[in-house]
């Protein structure tokens, strides 16, 4: 016993750094693993007001490109309204609607923290827990798909990019409704890659990539980018296409949160499927 | 000694207030990501406690950890280079010198000896930070280019810096 005192005490900046490490890599397991990263958890409320302070000084400097882009969002939205439409006919009735019932929420958003030059690139919004968002929901800008809520803490999120090389984006071609998915090799922030799309898929260069509500986090046909590169894959009997992302990621600033009301619902009987598929197997 | 912690804590506050509020912006390329914080721990000196070091080391990458959304990698790769900046120096450096309170820099290691140190020290760093980063060895090729030109792009800038600061300590 003495001995063993004796010479962690020799050695003890040997096993100073041992514990460091470790603890580098308990955390940072635990953060990869899916799990609630507890560490983040303390860490990325005073991480995000600094950042924030940071932002609301600099975000002086691109108010004109962003109001340029919300007034046009604005001006597209106020089309849809139903003031905007000249209302063909004379009686109107009052129905209570059971037809449509809503499935989306938006609740607006902030970016803080952004970064588009790592290989796992994320995102950090000013709204969290307390303003409603959940994990896995998706978020998107005016001009398309931005990413998934990744972790949630009171007052802020941390947003998993698309540009991040562990992002899934179900996606399809907006012309033949063909699925496929999204990822991010990692080498250039304007592009990024669709793949799993078959063969005998007529695809063009120039395309429109859209998102699928499939997924659950996005709703139906956010824009994702366009087809510049169609290469065939000779393994999977597949493309492998590159697509130019529409999302501005280096000049983000105004992001929505979608909340999909019926995701519960929609995985639940997902997940039933699946277990009744695994009953029957055995 | 408190005038050394002062500035020490200024030192610290400026180099990640540097590092998050103007390096991360840069954006250069996907393949350029520098990390020049790392030039507080290089330049702690000579005779500074191991153990120090390693305390440092670990509060700084903690540090930048916050501030980069993914705990551990910078941690790990802050710590792991504290530790091994004690053997560099032991090897590259003479006893006395190592007993004293002089920083290695551009006068006290030479400008070609400080380069080597800082290169060798921050690829180490890079290394450890951008695979644990990318977490997968999958397009090994591809982290370890990122690797590549980022190490030359940080050294680079450390070099600068010491250009600047080398010239200042010579007319006071």
């Amino acid at each position: 016993m003495k001995n063993l005192i004796f010479f962690i005490y020799k050695y003890y900046v040997f096993f100073m750094f041992l514990a460091f490490e470790v603890f580098a890599m308990v955390v940072l397991f635990r953060f990869n693993n899916y799990q609630q990263a507890s560490f983040l958890n303390y860490t990325a409320s005073t991480s995000a007001s600094i950042y924030n302070a940071i932002n609301s000084t600099t975000g002086y400097f691109n108010l004109k490109t962003l109001n340029d882009s919300l007034q046009q969002e604005n001006a597209r939205l106020r089309s849809q309204l139903l003031q905007s439409y000249y209302q063909n006919g004379f009686t109107t009735t009052n129905i209570n609607d059971t037809l449509f019932k809503q499935q989306y929420q938006y609740i607006s958003a902030q970016v803080v923290n952004n970064s588009i030059s790592k290989k796992n690139n994320f995102i950090t919004i000013d709204k969290g827990s307390l303003h409603g968002v959940k994990r896995f929901d998706g978020v998107i800008c005016p001009n398309g798909v931005v990413g998934i809520v990744w972790q949630v803490t009171p007052y802020y999120s941390l947003v998993q990019s698309v540009l991040n090389s562990k992002s899934n984006t179900g996606a399809k071609v907006k012309k033949t409704g063909d699925i496929g998915t999204v990822t991010w090799d990692g080498a250039n922030a304007l592009f990024a890659q669709l793949s799993d799309v078959n063969t005998f898929v007529p695809v063009a260069i120039g395309d429109e990539i859209v998102s699928t509500a499939q997924s659950a986090s996005y709703p139906e046909e956010i824009p994702i980018g366009k087809i510049v590169k169609i290469d065939r894959n000779p393994e999977k009997n597949s493309y492998d296409i590159t697509i130019l992302v529409h999302t501005p990621f280096s000049r983000l600033k105004n992001v929505y949160v979608v909340r999909n009301l019926f995701k519960e619902s929609q995985q639940a009987a997902e997940t039933k499927a699946v277990e009744e598929e695994a009953k029957n197997d055995n | 000694m408190i005038i050394d912690i002062l500035n020490f804590l200024v030192r610290f506050v400026l180099l990640v207030f540097l590092q998050i509020v103007v390096i991360n912006n840069i954006d250069l390329s996907t393949y350029v990501n520098p990390y020049i914080y790392v030039v507080l721990i290089l330049s702690l000196p000579y005779n500074t406690k191991p153990w120090l070091v390693l305390v440092i080391s670990f509060l700084l990458g903690m540090t930048m950890d916050t501030f980069s959304s993914m705990p551990g990698p910078h941690i790990a790769a802050t710590v792991l280079m504290g530790y091994m900046r004690r053997f560099y120096l032991m090897f590259s450096t003479n006893k006395d010198d190592l007993e004293t309170k002089i920083e290695p820099n551009f006068s006290s290691k030479g400008p070609i000896g400080y380069m080597v140190y800082v290169l060798l020290m921050v690829f180490l760093h890079h290394f450890v930070l951008f695979f644990l980063e990318a977490f997968t060895f999958h397009q090994f090729f591809s982290t370890l280019s990122r690797i590549f030109f980022s190490t030359l792009f940080t050294t680079l800038l450390v070099g600068l810096g010491q250009l600047l600061f080398y010239k200042v300590a010579k007319k006071a």
